[in-house]
C-alpha cells in the first residue's frame, strides 16, 4: 500500500542514515542538537543536514528515502505552519546554503537562483538593475525562493501580476530517488513538454525538492502611489474598489479590509476611523502620468469614503510593507485563506465576520479584492474552548467558501487543532488524480508524508 | 495499426448519431492532415455534442484498443492532431457554445470548440476581450489553444493560454468527466489545470474551459518603425524589453517577408527596407501617449531611418493586415514554405537572426522572418519549390540547424506551435533523460496508456524521425497557415 506510514521501514535505523549522510556531505553538514527550530507543528526531527550543491540535497534525499525516513525540506522555516501535521519527521533538508544567483541577464528580465535564497537578497539584486521579482507574499524578509514556490505564497501584487506560476519559467527539482530533472526553460515562452514547473508550485515539498528556479522579472515601475479610503459600511468600499478594477487603472494591489484589519493598519496615519469603518487600499504604480491620472479617478471613485490618505514615495512602500506584517498570523492565531468570484468578497467577509462575533473569536480580515481571495486571522482563546470554537470557526468558514463554489486553505492553526481538521478543506473530485501523482513521484512517501491535500 | 470494424462504427454511432460519424476514407481525408507537412490517415472521425459524448467515445475506442485524437480546427502547427497510428478522430467543432460569460468577474466559461475570436467577439460588446490571439485566431479553437497552449502577438503583456485558464473539464481515459481548477483561484491539490495546459492532448480530453476575460484597453497606438538593417531593428526590439517598457505586441518582420505582404496587400511597408517593427502599446491614455514616445526615441538613436505612428483604428488595422496576411502572402515568393518556431534570450536576437539568414545562404534557401521579437520566439519561413528533387530533405536538414541553432543560444525549440509530432526527436537537446522520466510518471499518473494522442510529444530518436518527415512530406505548408 501506499504511504501508508506500514511502508517505510518499520524501526527507522536513525545512526545508520546519518552514517550515510555524513558520507555524502561534511560533519559540519549535520546537526543533531538545537533542533527546535525546525519542529513543523511542534514535531522536532531528528537531524537537520544542510547541503552545500544541488547533487548533494539530491544524494542526501535518495539515502533517508532508502532507510524509510520522512524528509521535509527546509527553507527559513516562513511558511511551515501551512499543511497538515506531519505523520513522521525524521530529517529536515535545508536548502540555506543553495543561495546563490546562478544567472541574471537584465537585458532578457529573467533570472535563475538556486532555491535557498532569501526573496529580499533576490529583490536586492534585481533592483540593482531597476527590476523586480513581481512575487511579495507577506511573512519574514528571510523566506526563500523554494519555500515561496513551495507553498505558492503570493500577496498584494499579485492583482497585476499573478502568482508564482505566472513568473515561473523553470526549475530543478530533486527527486526521492536521488535524481535532479529540469522542467521549463530559461525563456520567456517555451511550449516544449509537459509545463512540469506548474506541478511543483503548491506542491509544498510533496513530489520533489525544488533546487534552483528561472523566474521572468518585471520592470520596477518609476512611479509608485497608494491611496487609503476609509467607508462606513462594507459595501460602499467593496464597490469604489469593483469599480477601480473596471476601470483598468495602472493598479499593483488592490484591497478591501474589513474594520479590525482597516484599525490595524490605520492605527497611527491620522485618519479619523469611525466605528466600524471599512477600509480600502489602492497601488497605483507605472508611469508617472499613468499614476497620476489612476489617483484621479480613484479619488473621484472613494468620494463616499469618510476620509482619504494618499501616500507617495517611501510612505506608500511602507504602508505595504505594514499590510503585509498585519497579514502575517502569529503562532496561537487561526489563519484561513478563502477563495471565492470578486464579487464574492464581500458576501465572505460579511459572513465571516458574523461567524467570528457569534464564537466571540475576533477576526481581522483582507482581500485582495480583484481575484477573490480573503485573509482572515483569528484570535483564539487560550485553552481547549478556545481550540473547540476554533475547529467549528474553521469548519463554518470552510462551508462559507464552499457555499460561494469557492475553497478554504487553513494557512495555520495551532497543532491540537490541526490534528482535527484537513486545512486544505475536503479532498475535491479531483484528488484521485492528486494521489496517483504522489504515488508516481514519491511511492514510499519519503516527502512531508501527511501534510498535504488528503493527508498525502 | 488496429483495425475498425463494423462493430466498432456501430457502437460509436449509438453515442453520437449516425451522422456524426464518419469512416468511409473519402471522408476521412480532409482529418488526414493539420497546417504542417505530416499527413495519416485516421480510421473514423467523430463529432461529439456533450461531454458525456466524448466519454463513451472514449470507453469504445479504449474497449477496441483504438487510439483517441483530439482535433479543434486543425490549424496547429506541429502535426498534434494527426492520427500517426490511426485511431479515432475527436472532433470538437461541435462542442462550440459560450456557456457562461460572468462580466463582473471577467470570466467566461466556454465549451473547447469554440473558435478563439468568436469570444472576443460575443464579449466586446461588454468592454471584455480574451487576450491570446494566435494569428489563426480567425479559425483555431480554444480547445485547441489549451492543449498547446497557444501564443499570439498580444502575449508578450499579457501571457499566453496558461495564464488565462482558471480551470478545465476534462475526459479521463477510463472514461471519467470531472473538473480541475475552476472559477476561483488557488483551488488547493496541485495545479492541474497548468499541467493540461500544453499537454498537447496527451492526458485527458478537455470538454469545458474556464477562461479569464480582459478589459479593452482604453487606448492603443501602434508603430512601424523602419530599418535599413535588420541587426539595427533586432537590437531595438532587445533594448525597448531592457528599457522596462513592455508592449502588447512587439513584431519583426524581415525584408523577403515585405517584399511579398506589400505588393498583394499595400500596407506601406517600404520595399526598399531590411526589417520592420510593428510596435503597439495599450493601456491607459496616458501612459499609451508616455511609453509610445519612450519607444520612438530608442527607435530613433538607434537607427530606424522612419518611424510612423497609427492612432486612428483604421490605420492599425491597416499596418496588422500586413502582418497577419505575411504567411499566406509568401506564396508569392515560393510555392512551398516551412515555418519554424523556437525561442531565444532576447539579448541573443541580433546574434540568432544573423546565424539563421546564413544558414539558409549555405543551404541556397530564402528565409523570410515574421515573428513575435518582443518575447524573442522566432518564426523563420524556409522557402523552397517542393519539385526540385531532394528538397524537402534538405528543408528538414535547414529547419533542424536552424532549432539547434536556437537551443544554443540558450532557448527552445518551440515556443507556441508544441511538440507534437514534428519535434521530438528535438526533445533530447533540451531535456535529459531524467526530465523526460518526470514527464513520463505525469503522464503515468493519468493511467492513459496509448490511449490518447499517441506519438506525440515525448521524443524518438533523430533518425527514425526524420526519416518519417522526409517520406510523408508531400503536402506543406498551404494559405491557411498562420503563425
Amino acid at each position: 500500500m501506499l504511504m501508508s506510514s506500514s511502508n517505510r521501514a518499520a524501526v527507522l535505523d536513525l545512526r545508520a542514515l546519518l552514517a550515510s549522510i555524513r558520507s555524502i556531505v561534511g560533519e559540519e553538514d549535520v546537526r543533531e542538537e538545537d533542533l527546535a527550530a525546525y519542529a513543523v507543528d511542534g514535531k522536532a526531527p531528528g537531524a537537520a543536514a544542510f547541503p552545500r550543491t544541488a547533487e548533494e540535497l539530491a544524494a542526501l534525499l535518495a539515502a533517508a528515502d532508502g532507510a524509510g525516513a520522512a524528509v521535509i525540506p527546509w527553507g527559513s522555516g516562513a511558511h511551515m505552519g501551512l499543511g497538515n501535521v506531519p505523520r513522521a519527521y525524521d530529517l529536515a533538508l535545508s536548502t540555506a546554503r543553495l543561495d546563490r544567483v546562478l544567472e541574471y541577464e537584465p537585458a532578457d528580465l529573467t533570472v535563475t537562483v538556486e532555491a535557498g535564497i532569501p526573496l529580499s537578497r533576490l529583490q536586492a539584486r534585481l533592483a540593482e538593475h531597476g527590476q523586480f521579482l513581481p512575487l511579495d507574499p507577506p511573512g519574514s524578509p528571510e523566506a526563500t525562493v523554494g519555500g515561496v514556490l513551495a507553498a505558492n505564497a503570493s500577496g498584494p501584487s499579485r492583482h497585476a501580476h499573478g502568482t508564482a506560476r505566472d513568473l515561473l519559467l523553470g526549475c530543478r527539482v530533486a527527486h526521492p530517488d536521488g535524481i535532479l530533472s529540469r522542467g521549463g526553460g530559461r525563456v520567456v515562452k517555451n511550449v516544449a513538454g509537459y509545463d512540469m514547473p506548474k506541478l511543483y508550485v503548491g506542491s509544498l515539498s510533496t513530489l520533489g525538492v525544488i533546487v534552483e528556479a528561472t523566474f521572468r522579472a518585471a520592470p520596477l515601475p518609476v512611479v509608485q502611489e497608494t491611496l487609503v479610503a476609509v467607508f462606513p459600511a462594507g459595501t460602499p468600499a467593496a464597490e469604489a474598489g469593483s469599480a477601480a478594477a473596471d476601470l483598468g487603472l495602472s493598479l499593483q494591489a488592490l484591497e478591501l479590509m474589513d474594520p479590525a484589519f482597516t484599525a490595524a493598519l490605520l492605527d497611527g496615519l491620522g485618519l479619523s476611523l469611525p466605528e466600524g469603518a471599512w477600509g480600502l487600499a489602492a497601488w497605483a504604480a507605472g508611469s508617472d502620468s499613468a499614476v497620476r491620472r489612476s489617483m484621479r479617478e480613484l479619488e473621484t471613485l472613494c468620494r463616499g469614503a469618510t476620509a482619504q490618505s494618499r501616500l507617495q514615495g517611501g510612505p506608500s512602500e511602507s504602508l505595504w510593507e505594514r499590510l503585509r506584517g498585519l497579514m502575517q498570523p502569529e503562532a496561537a492565531e487561526l489563519a484561513t485563506k478563502a477563495s471565492v468570484l470578486s464579487s464574492d468578497v464581500p458576501r465572505l467577509m460579511d459572513s465571516l465576520k458574523d461567524l467570528a462575533q457569534r464564537s466571540a473569536i475576533p477576526i481581522a480580515s483582507v482581500a485582495h479584492l480583484a481575484v477573490g481571495v480573503v485573509h482572515s486571522r483569528w484570535r483564539l482563546a487560550e485553552g481547549s474552548s478556545g481550540l473547540e470554537g476554533a475547529a467549528r470557526v474553521a469548519s463554518q468558514t470552510e462551508a462559507a467558501a464552499r457555499d460561494l463554489d469557492g475553497s478554504l486553505v487553513v494557512e495555520q492553526a495551532p497543532p491540537a487543532l490541526k490534528e482535527h481538521i484537513d486545512v486544505w478543506g475536503s479532498p475535491r473530485m479531483d484528488f484521485e488524480l492528486v494521489r496517483r501523482i504522489k504515488e508516481q513521484f514519491d511511492p514510499r512517501g519519503t516527502l512531508s508524508p501527511g501534510r498535504f491535500v488528503g493527508r498525502l | 495499426m488496429a483495425t475498425i470494424t463494423k462493430q466498432v462504427i456501430r457502437e460509436l454511432e449509438a453515442v453520437v448519431g449516425r451522422r456524426h460519424v464518419l469512416h468511409h476514407p473519402e471522408d476521412l481525408l480532409v482529418f488526414e492532415y493539420d497546417a504542417t507537412i505530416e499527413r495519416a490517415l485516421p480510421q473514423a472521425v467523430v463529432f461529439p455534442d456533450t461531454a458525456e459524448e466524448v466519454s463513451a467515445v472514449v470507453k469504445v475506442a479504449g474497449r477496441y484498443g483504438l487510439p483517441v485524437i483530439p482535433r479543434g480546427a486543425g490549424t496547429g502547427l506541429s502535426g498534434g492532431a494527426i492520427a500517426v497510428v490511426g485511431g479515432v478522430v475527436v472532433a470538437l467543432t461541435r462542442m462550440k457554445r459560450i456557456l457562461e460569460v460572468d462580466a463582473p468577474n471577467r470570466l467566461a466559461v466556454v465549451e473547447p470548440g469554440l473558435v478563439n475570436l468568436e469570444l472576443s467577439k460575443a464579449v466586446a460588446p461588454l468592454g471584455l476581450y480574451y487576450a491570446p490571439d494566435p494569428s489563426s485566431q480567425r479559425a483555431c479553437t480554444i480547445g485547441g489553444n489549451v492543449a498547446e497552449n497557444a501564443g499570439g502577438p498580444h502575449c508578450l503583456a499579457s501571457g499566453v493560454t496558461t495564464n488565462h485558464v482558471l480551470g478545465l473539464e476534462v475526459v479521463l481515459a477510463n472514461g471519467d468527466v470531472l473538473w480541475v481548477g475552476g472559477k476561483t483561484r488557488d483551488v488547493p491539490g496541485y495545479d492541474l489545470t497548468g499541467l493540461l495546459v500544453g499537454s498537447e492532448g496527451t492526458l485527458a480530453i478537455v470538454t469545458k474551459v474556464v477562461v479569464r476575460l480582459m478589459r479593452l484597453p482604453e487606448a492603443t497606438r501602434t508603430l512601424l518603425a523602419i530599418f535599413n538593417e535588420l541587426d539595427e531593428a533586432s537590437a531595438v526590439a532587445s533594448s525597448i524589453i531592457a528599457h522596462g517598457i513592455v508592449p502588447a505586441a512587439l513584431e519583426m518582420i524581415d525584408r523577403e517577408v515585405i517584399q511579398a505582404v506589400e505588393p498583394a496587400l499595400h500596407v506601406g511597408y517600404p520595399l526598399d527596407a531590411d526589417a520592420v517593427l510593428l510596435i503597439e502599446l495599450e493601456g491607459l491614455r496616458e501612459a499609451v501617449v508616455e511609453e509610445s514616445e519612450a519607444v520612438l526615441n530608442i527607435c530613433r538613436e538607434m537607427g530606424a531611418r522612419e518611424v510612423r505612428l497609427a492612432e486612428e483604428a483604421a490605420e492599425r488595422e491597416r499596418l496588422w493586415a500586413g502582418r497577419k496576411g505575411s504567411i499566406s502572402a509568401l506564396g508569392r515568393l515560393a510555392p512551398n514554405y516551412y515555418v519554424l518556431d523556437g525561442t531565444v534570450p532576447r539579448s541573443k536576437l541580433p546574434q540568432v537572426l544573423r546565424q539563421v539568414n546564413e544558414v539558409g545562404r549555405r543551404y541556397g534557401f530564402r528565409i523570410a522572418n515574421v515573428f513575435h521579437a518582443g518575447d524573442g520566439n522566432l518564426h523563420p519561413n524556409i522557402l523552397f519549390d517542393e519539385r526540385e528533387p531532394g528538397v524537402v530533405e534538405r528543408v528538414l536538414d535547414a529547419g533542424r540547424e536552424i532549432m539547434r541553432l536556437c537551443v544554443e543560444a540558450g532557448g527552445t525549440i518551440t515556443g507556441e506551435h508544441g511538440i507534437g509530432m514534428e519535434k521530438r526527436a528535438f526533445m533530447p537537446w533540451i531535456f535529459s533523460e531524467a526530465d523526460i522520466a518526470a514527464m513520463s510518471r505525469l503522464k503515468a499518473a493519468f493511467r492513459v496508456g496509448e490511449l490518447f494522442n499517441p506519438s506525440k510529444l515525448f521524443p524518438t530518436a533523430e533518425g527514425e524521425a526524420h526519416q518519417r518527415h522526409v517520406q510523408q512530406a508531400t503536402r506543406t505548408l498551404g494559405s491557411d497557415a498562420y503563425v
